[in-house]
């Protein structure tokens, strides 16, 4: 699917940036949990799948999953969305326990992940093309429909293509569970990839969850802001199930005017897990929130739709992030803006005044509540006002669209509810539902319950309108729902009842009963008929037409009661919300001062009714129930006071609960390329700094060393002798009085005024030295902070490998335990881009080659099970990481007969070969000793790589091994990659750098100790017979050779009195060592790498350039590749 | 490197939306050629010049110009004129071209000066010689002629992507 026009590629770029980030986390996320869930599963007894932890793994699985989905559905993504919505699936039946977890579904879910994986990869690479998830979605469709769960498929899949047939917007895919009825939201088809939907859904799916893990049968559920206790009280026996994603979220977004948050519980952020991503997140919110205030102003200025495109996006992005993290009162919050943008974004109907004010507000109150946030506060607080405005405001024009001459809406609305005005007038006047947990396909049917009371007018007794819900799977549920409707028409007279009496047989999949009521019995009487085998949940209210505040106390007390929760202020909020209905921009107005944000709202709340644009209070005319308003309204007005108060009491207790947390770290997202430019120009300030260290140094010695005060002393002695005694030989000439004399004395005097001067230089040297060495420790501190900056711990890479041993040990029948050590090392962010590749092989290897199958350990005396331990940690100005295992280690004899069956070695070679040299030849590229190349390892090209690849980081590679106890690799690396300590020659009038790691020694030789093998110069360096190199030789110089300096070797080139020695830096590389003949050597520097393909290209056989401390450019020479030349010259010449 | 002589071009590009453009003239042999000034980054004198093997024999080699390290291109060996010593005439052009930044030694670096698009004149067939191809047009000036380079494509061509897989980016012209 392509993304969905009308972006701009620029919005898009960005959104994708943003989504690569998140799906990294989350692929991470689900990874993990699918490790954990195979762990346990392994572990545990078959059959067990109901264990507590698998199910929060599933939950946790699912809503990594979920996010995906949003995300990917946002920006048209349409390949990543099927697959996550097909992984939906599956967790959703593993969930409900539909389908066995088993090793296949893990492996599935598994290919699934990798998919995924290698879908963003593609992303991020630019690709157009994502790999086909087909096969795998395909397989999930096979599991799910052996899993008996076809029917539910086969109907998703129905109700997906209807749903398309009736948006018009291919990227909507909606997914409706069995037998759902038709949904009441359907008319507000989400314009970027229906993720809105989407998201709605999945709250559906999780309420259901959550029922069928309520284990009472008929408890009736607290209403109101009871709820919240209900779950904060419950969430203790659920072990963390605390954020059980939106699903918490009662979804009854039509019904609840009053206190938007009811029932809605924000994870405990503070604490645990979710605190760490909290200044990321508050981060990212904050530069949301300025990009939505910018759209905000610029959409003042131009009106254009594409603004408010914009805002919602940005309102889409903000709710996902805010419930990833937990706070989904600010989810819920930008969701309402989101939606009513989408409504008003739909109807083509510029935002006028009132709207973009409260759309203002809603900025405003997310930014404060932000800042709260970073303090550490969870302060609801500020924004419930305008929380609730919205709430209303979105109430309002749904009930608008329905008569407007929308794309969508009407249509879909009133093909299923013909009364359905009706229906919004009674949702408005009962709309107590909120904080009931109940499926929102049971909203609208329960507006038109409370509308049928409502328009049919006082019968006899009380008005009660009520939800039964079954339990699910219940057997029959039909007949169980028409037993129900018969029993409840003993006590009363039922008004309304869906689904139809008639149809409550046929209904498929039935899983709850709507119904209106007139009865004289007591609440009391009507649950107990109520209560049948087989029912979940009951949902009983009183609903009086005429005056809703008085009977609803009576109502809604006894199920706080029951549920011990506490009494006085609820009581009082719900006789508020009861109350306000019609007085509702009066209250909200109240509230919003009662917690002391935005004064001015008061002032502006009446205009938004009486605005030109379709409101609240315009629905109430069109409802019929304006003749009402003045009545409602006055008997509401203590109400108000009520709901004031226990507003403010809330939120003081939200206060007091939330300033106990600890305060948040700010965090800022940087390019990492600034960061390389920091760090390399803090590069530079450090090398430009042991410069000015080195000059001072000399400074010092050359003032110390001066004999200049000496020799003035001696000076004046003797001229003071001179001319005292006056019986010297010149005595005459030196006389006192004479002119010499006086002159000599003139001098004398200015030598001493010189000595002060000189003195006062000195003073400042010294002083310039104190000063060179704070300097000194300050770029320190500030090398080392920008380190610092870019380190990033190497725990989530290691992790990763788990996943690599656990798909081994599955192909191999091996039992092999990955222990992870010192996850907490951090290293150069770059640097652990750069070491997964080298790490996954030697971790395979281990796993593969290393560790034995478990008969044969056993045979050997060591535990079935193979260790391999993954270890970093810090060691003086070094970072190593350790790979190792307890298996059969490396077999000498096997190396060398491998390598000599490859033609690596003749024979004899290998028989002269010590141990040591002998598995230093694993590094060789084609060696293996593995006996069949398997899927995994084998070709013998993985350890050549793993070298090249730590050497371009310059780092190195060494391995330890003993037969049959194991191997160990251990990797050194330097702490950064900016900064590279390197040998300084001169060869031909030209400065070279070469890395001091690669340099094995410096030697000096005679002339007469340079051999020729084979037209080969060779040195004799302590019994190793090394080729000698020429730069001359082994580049090619197109600009007339390095400068004057002859061309042939060094052998018959006469330099002084040291023709006759040899200067030669003996490199080494993978146990290949060449002689590189240098003029001489300069000295070891710091040097700082530039790179040259910035400006131009790279170059074989140089690894970069590097600006010298005069100023000069010298280029850094790649050992490997020298030496790879070399001997590709020592062939050719052979 | 001593001493560099930046060109202020602020409002260079305000101006060639007027029908004007403003060149850098400089003198390679005995022809004078101009380059868009929006192109030269600044102007410096020959300094040393560390040179670099594998290269082709027109990259004079790399030089430091403020930490950055850029590769130098003698224009007279791209066009195949002989290499001459150089001179206190001589100068370094550092260009920017598709985010790289290359410095080209030329004979000397006349004047700026602004022209009309009119007294462009496109190459004429017949002309042949140094750097032909890189031609986009002769200007008519009133002490003669002035060959206008497209410095984009001579260091497109070969030295950028070069004979080493060049990534087939597509031309931007940023001229005309």
């Amino acid at each position: 699917m392509a993304p969905t026009p009308g972006y701009s590629e620029e919005m898009m770029g960005d959104l994708l940036g943003d989504f690569l980030d998140e799906s990294g986390h989350l692929l991470g996320r689900l990874n993990e949990s699918l490790l954990a869930l195979d762990q346990s599963l392994r572990e545990g007894e078959p059959g067990e799948s109901a264990l507590p932890e698998i199910a929060e793994l599933l939950n946790e699985m699912f809503r990594a999953a979920h996010s995906l989905k949003g995300l990917s559905g946002m920006l048209g993504l349409g390949e990543i969305h099927e697959l996550t919505h097909r992984m939906e699936n599956v967790l959703d039946a593993a969930r409900r326990e539909q389908i066995v977890l088993d090793g296949r579904v893990v492996d599935l879910l598994f290919r699934a992940v990798d998919c995924l994986s290698e879908q963003v990869e593609a992303l991020r690479k630019g690709d157009v093309a994502l790999p086909d998830p087909s096969a795998i979605v395909e397989a999930i469709g096979q599991l799910l429909r052996e899993a008996s769960a076809e029917r539910q498929i086969s109907s998703q899949e129905d109700a997906e293509n209807i749903l398309r047939q009736l948006s018009h917007l291919e990227t909507l895919v909606g997914e409706l569970s069995p037998g759902e009825p038709p949904r009441e939201d359907r008319g507000e088809a989400r314009g970027p990839g229906g993720a809105g939907e989407l998201h709605s859904d999945i709250r559906h799916n999780q309420s259901q969850s959550e029922k069928s893990c309520d284990v009472s049968s008929a408890t009736v559920t607290p209403l109101g802001d009871a709820k919240a206790g209900y779950f904060a009280g419950d969430r203790g026996t659920r072990s963390g199930e605390g954020h059980t994603g939106a699903g918490t979220t009662p979804a009854g977004e039509m019904s609840q005017s009053e206190d938007p948050f009811a029932g809605i519980v924000d994870d405990d952020l503070l604490s645990g897990a979710t605190s760490a991503y909290l200044p990321l997140f508050v981060d990212e919110a904050r530069g949301t929130l300025d990009e939505w205030h910018e759209a905000l102003l610029s959409y003042e200025e131009s009106r254009s739709a594409s603004e408010i495109q914009k805002m919602m996006i940005v309102a889409h992005r903000l709710k996902g992030a805010a419930s990833a993290v937990g706070l989904r009162s600010a989810a819920k919050v930008a969701h309402l803006a989101e939606d009513i943008l989408q409504i008003l974004g739909e109807g083509h109907q510029p935002l006028l005044g009132e709207y973009l004010e409260l759309l203002f507000k809603v900025v405003d109150a997310l930014r404060a509540y932000m800042d709260r946030l970073a303090k550490g506060e969870s302060s609801l607080a500020v924004l419930r006002g305008p929380a609730q405005q919205l709430c209303r405001l979105k109430q309002g024009l749904e009930a608008f669209g329905s008569h407007r001459p929308g794309p969508l809406a009407p249509s879909t609305k009133d093909e299923r509810i013909p009364a359905s005005a009706a229906a919004e007038g009674g949702k408005e006047k009962v709309a107590d539902l909120c904080g009931v947990d109940v499926p929102e396909r049971y909203h609208l049917p329960w507006a038109e319950a409370c509308a049928s009371l409502v328009s049919q007018g006082r019968e006899k007794g009380s008005a009660y309108a009520g939800i039964v819900l079954f339990r699910p799977e219940l057997q029959l549920a039909g007949l169980k729902a028409r037993l129900i409707v018969e029993k409840l028409g003993d006590v009363a007279e039922v008004a309304y009842c869906f689904p139809k009496v008639a149809e409550l047989e046929e209904a498929d999949g039935l899983d709850g009963l709507v119904f209106a009521c007139w009865s004289e019995a007591s609440e009391e009487t009507l649950r107990r008929q109520l209560t049948v085998g087989g029912v979940d949940r009951v949902v009983l209210r009183r609903v009086s037409p005429e005056g809703p505040a008085q009977g609803e106390v009576a109502a809604g007390q006894p199920g706080r009661n029951r549920s011990g929760q506490k009494v006085e202020e609820p009581v009082a909020a719900e006789t508020a919300q009861n109350a306000s209905p019609d007085a509702d921009s009066l209250e909200a107005a109240t509230t919003t001062q009662a917690v002391g944000q935005l004064p001015d709202n008061a002032g502006k709340q009446p205009t938004l009714g009486g605005g030109p644009l379709p409101s609240f209070c315009n629905v109430e005319s069109t409802l019929g129930a304006a003749s009402r308003l003045g009545t409602d309204r006055a008997t509401s007005s203590p109400g108000q006071e009520l709901a004031g108060k226990s507003q403010s009491l809330r939120c003081e207790v939200q206060n007091r609960s939330g300033s106990s947390g600890p305060q948040v770290n700010e965090t800022l997202r940087v390019d990492i390329e600034r960061l390389d430019e920091l760090m390399n120009l803090t590069g530079e300030l450090v090398i430009q700094r042991a410069r000015l260290n080195q000059l001072v140094e000399n400074l010092r010695t050359k003032m110390a060393g001066s004999s200049f005060f000496q020799l003035t002393r001696w000076l004046k002695e003797f001229l003071g002798r001179a001319t005292a005694g006056g019986a010297t030989s010149a005595g005459d000439f030196l006389g006192v009085g004479s002119n010499h004399s006086k002159t000599l004395w003139r001098i004398v005097e200015q030598l001493e005024a010189e000595q002060r001067e000189w003195l006062a230089l000195r003073a400042l040297s010294n002083e310039l030295r104190v000063s060179v060495h704070q300097l000194d420790r300050i770029t320190d501190r500030l090398q080392q902070t920008v380190m610092n900056t870019r380190m990033v711990p190497i725990g989530p890479l290691l992790h990763r490998f788990k996943r690599v041993v656990r798909d081994l040990v599955r192909n191999s029948g091996k039992q092999i335990r990955l222990v992870i050590l010192g996850e907490k090392t951090e290293l150069d962010k770059r640097m652990i881009d750069e070491l997964a590749d080298p790490l996954i092989h030697l971790v395979r290897n281990a796993a593969d080659h290393g560790i034995e199958l478990p008969e044969e350990r056993l045979r050997l005396g060591k535990p079935a099970e193979g260790t391999i331990v993954l270890e970093a940690c810090h060691k003086g100005n070094a970072i190593i990481i350790r790979v190792s295992d307890d298996g059969r280690g490396l077999d000498a004899e096997k190396i060398r007969r491998k390598a000599v069956e490859k033609g690596l070695l003749s024979p004899t070679e290998a028989e002269r070969l010590s141990l040591e040299e002998t598995y230093q030849l694993i590094w060789r590229p084609g060696l293996s000793t593995a006996e069949k190349v398997t899927e995994v390892s084998g070709r013998g090209m993985g350890m050549d790589i793993v070298k090249a690849k730590i050497e371009s980081l310059n780092g190195t590679v060494e391995l330890q091994t003993e037969l049959g106890r194991g191997t160990t690799f251990t990797i050194k690396l330097p702490l950064t990659l900016a900064i590279l300590p390197s040998l300084l020659v001169r060869v031909a009038d030209n400065t070279f750098a070469l890395p001091v790691d690669t340099i094995v020694e410096i030697v000096q030789l005679g002339k007469e100790q340079i051999a020729t093998v084979q037209g080969m110069a060779t040195a004799v360096v302590r019994g190793r017979v090394i080729p000698i190199c020429h730069l001359q030789e082994l580049f090619v110089w197109n600009t007339g050779l390095l400068k004057e300096v002859p061309q042939s070797s060094a052998l018959s080139s006469p330099r002084g009195e040291d023709a006759h020695k040899v200067t030669l830096v003996i490199l080494g590389d993978r146990q290949r060592e060449i002689a590189l003949e240098v003029d001489y050597v300069i000295g070891e520097e710091d040097l700082v790498i530039k790179s040259l393909a910035d400006n131009y290209r790279t170059i074989p056989g140089l690894t970069g350039a590097s600006i010298l401390g005069d100023g000069s450019v010298a280029l850094i020479l790649d050992v490997a590749a020298l030496v790879d030349m070399a001997c590709g010259t020592a062939t050719s010449r052979w | 490197m001593a001493t560099t002589e930046t060109f202020v071009k602020s409002h260079a590009r305000k101006q060639e939306a007027a029908g004007t453009m403003q060149l850098v003239s400089f003198q390679l042999g005995q022809e004078e050629y101009g380059v868009e000034i929006t192109k030269v980054q600044e102007i410096i004198l020959m300094g040393e010049i560390t040179r670099v093997p594998q290269t082709p024999p027109y990259i004079k080699g790399l030089i430091n110009l403020r930490s950055t390290v850029i590769p130098i291109v003698d224009l007279r060996l791209r066009f195949g004129l002989p290499e001459q010593p150089a001179t206190d005439a001589t100068r370094i052009m550092v260009v920017n071209v598709r985010g790289k930044t290359v410095g080209i030694v030329v004979d000397a670096v006349n004047e700026v000066l602004r022209i009309n698009r009119e007294q462009i004149a496109p190459p004429p067939p017949t002309v042949s010689g140094p750097g032909r191809e890189y031609l986009t047009g002769l200007v008519r000036l009133n002490k003669g002629l002035l060959i206008l380079l497209d410095i984009d494509k001579i260091l497109d061509e070969e030295e950028i992507n070069g004979s080493f897989g060049g990534n087939g980016e597509t031309v931007e012209s940023l001229a005309c």
